[in-house]
Order: structure tokens, then sequence, then C-alpha cells
């Protein structure tokens, strides 16, 4: 009996660090799906926190010229990011920061807790 | 034989010298055992440290070298807030703790852009023009469409006419549908506020008289 309410006990430890993960996430959070196989599937998948979005640009300035409405219609990757297209259209350095070897995890990260 | 008595006499003499110099009894001693044979040789507590030897360049360099090329660095700095943790606390909630987008424009918490250039964009017009949906012999589920917070978010052509058609009772719109991702629900419980707990923000009879 003992042993049972410990295993519970350390397993409600255990899972306290995920508790707040969850918590942050906040409603409109995409994580952009991923199709097919590459080479760079290591990496974790794009995370896209649209309220961070939402504080500096109104719904139209990339709906629907940039992005479709739908998560995943886009076919969204990097090389055209680079190209200055998706992403690429504000992540350039100027409107906001850009897309390289030194900011891969702020969008490829697998903890998005705390945007 | 000679040589020989000749090189032993060296020898022990030579390990006497060693002796008295390397292991001599006292310092004076051993200074006066150096002085026999080496000049300028410190007396006990007078040592100096040996000066150290600098090279100096046979003659002076032909040019100067001209410096590294300075390349400038654009280093990316945000003019607004990006403490987004901080950020999101400070944005009104509603009352299940999401964002009250709505409120937070109104009250300028947030100035969002109205173009990625905004020194060259203009907004799109607001539309003050609400829209009164009820459903047969149900007041009670009365809906009021308010044109005026969506078109500050949006344009026309994000709904018109892709998700509704223009005329007011058109589409066959049904809470069913709207959560199954349809109608309002292709906005309302993914990016707007959710359609589970946000009942009395469209069926403004159910949050009561005011």
């Amino acid at each position: 009996m003992m042993c049972r309410v410990a295993t519970v006990l350390l397993l409600l430890v255990s899972a306290g660090p995920l508790v707040p993960a969850y918590c942050a996430g906040v409603l409109g959070d995409i994580t952009i799906p991923r199709k097919g196989t590459d080479s760079t599937d290591f990496m974790p998948q794009a995370f896209f926190p649209h309220w961070i979005h939402r504080t500096r640009f109104k719904c139209y300035v990339c709906h629907d010229a940039l992005f479709q409405m739908k998560v995943g219609a886009d076919p969204i990757n990097m090389d055209a990011v680079r190209e200055g297209r998706y992403c690429g259209v504000c992540h350039d350095g100027k409107t906001a920061f850009t897309v390289g070897f030194d900011t891969c995890e702020r969008c490829h990260r697998a903890d998005n807790s705390g945007s | 034989m000679r040589w020989r008595r000749c090189i032993n006499a060296i020898l022990i003499g030579s390990l006497f010298f060693m002796l008295g110099a390397g292991t001599g009894c006292t310092t004076e001693t051993r200074h006066k055992i150096l002085t026999v044979v080496f000049e300028d040789v410190p007396p006990p507590g007078q040592e100096k440290p040996p000066k150290p030897f600098i090279r100096q360049p046979r003659r002076p360099p032909l040019f100067k070298p001209p410096p590294p090329p300075r390349i400038p660095v654009k280093v990316y700095k945000p003019a607004f807030n990006t403490d987004w943790k901080e950020v999101l606390r400070k944005l009104p909630k509603d009352a299940v703790g999401g964002i009250d987008w709505v409120t937070a424009l109104e009250n300028g918490d947030i100035k969002p852009h109205n173009g990625i250039d905004p020194a060259h964009a203009t907004a799109q017009p607001v539309l003050p023009l609400d829209v009164h949906l009820e459903p047969a012999a149900q007041p009670l589920f009365k809906v009021t469409f308010p044109h005026k917070p969506h078109t500050e978010w949006l344009a026309c052509n994000s709904c018109h006419p892709r998700i509704f058609q223009m005329q007011a009772g058109a589409d066959p719109i049904s809470m069913e549908k709207i959560f199954a991702g349809e109608y309002c629900g292709q906005c309302h419980g993914k990016v707007a506020f959710d359609v589970a707990t946000g009942c009395p923000q469209c069926h403004r009879a159910l949050a009561g008289p005011q």
C-alpha cells in the first residue's frame, strides 16, 4: 500500500514540470505540421505563437496575402523562408529577427511553454 | 704515469671545490671559496635577480600594418518589448483566462500595425454594423454579430464570401457546425475566444439582464 502511494506521489512530482507547459499554452498557438521526411527531421517542428504576432500586426496583414487561414495549407519550407516568402517576409532582420543558424531554436523548439 | 696523477689531483681538487661551493658550511665560506676562482660573485645578502634579456629588433619595421577592416555587424534590436511573459501577463483576460483581444485593442494595450510597413499602410475600414440572427422561436439564443470588433482585426475578404455569404441568414449556421470548425468555428476556438466558454458573447441574452 505504501509502495503504491509512494509511486503515485513520485509520478505526480515527476509530472510537475509538465503542468506549467500545458497551462502556458495560449489559444491559437500552432505547431506547424510536417509533411514527408527530410534530412533535417531531427529538428523539432516549427512553433508559431499566434498571440505574439497579434500584438504586433492585425489579422489581415498576413491573411490571406501571405498565409492561408488553414493550418498546413501552405507549403512552407526553409528554402522559401530564406528566399523571403512566408515567414521570411518579416523575419528578415528588419521587421523581425532574421532566419539564421543563431535563431533556429526560436521557432524550432520542443518546449513551447512561456510563448 | 705523471699525467694520471695530475688528472687525479685535478679531479680531487675540483671535487673538494664543488663540495665547498655547493654544500659549503655557511654562505660566507661559500663566498670565500667562490671568489677564489670567479669574479663578481656578490657577497651574501646582496644577490641581484638576473636581468631579463630582451632582444631588440635589428631595424624598425618598414611600414605599419594597416588595421584590420571593420565589418559593420547589423544587430537586430527590436524597438518593442520582447519579454513575452510580461506582455502576456499584462494583456487583459476574459472570464476563462484567454486573452481578450477586443478589450486589449480598445484600451490601447496593443497597437497592431495595419501592414508590414506601417508607414505605407492604411487601415481597413471598420464597419459598425450589428447583424441579428434569431433561431426560430428561440429568442433566448438570438445572436448579435458585431461587425465592428471583427473589422478592426480582419478585412472583408477574410470572411466574405469564403466562409459567410453577404446576405444575413443565408447560411445554415448551427452550433453543431461551429463546434465542427465551420462558420464561426473557423476562428473561434482556434485563435479567437473559445466557443465552449464564450456563449454570452454572442448569445447576449444568456448573460442575463445587464
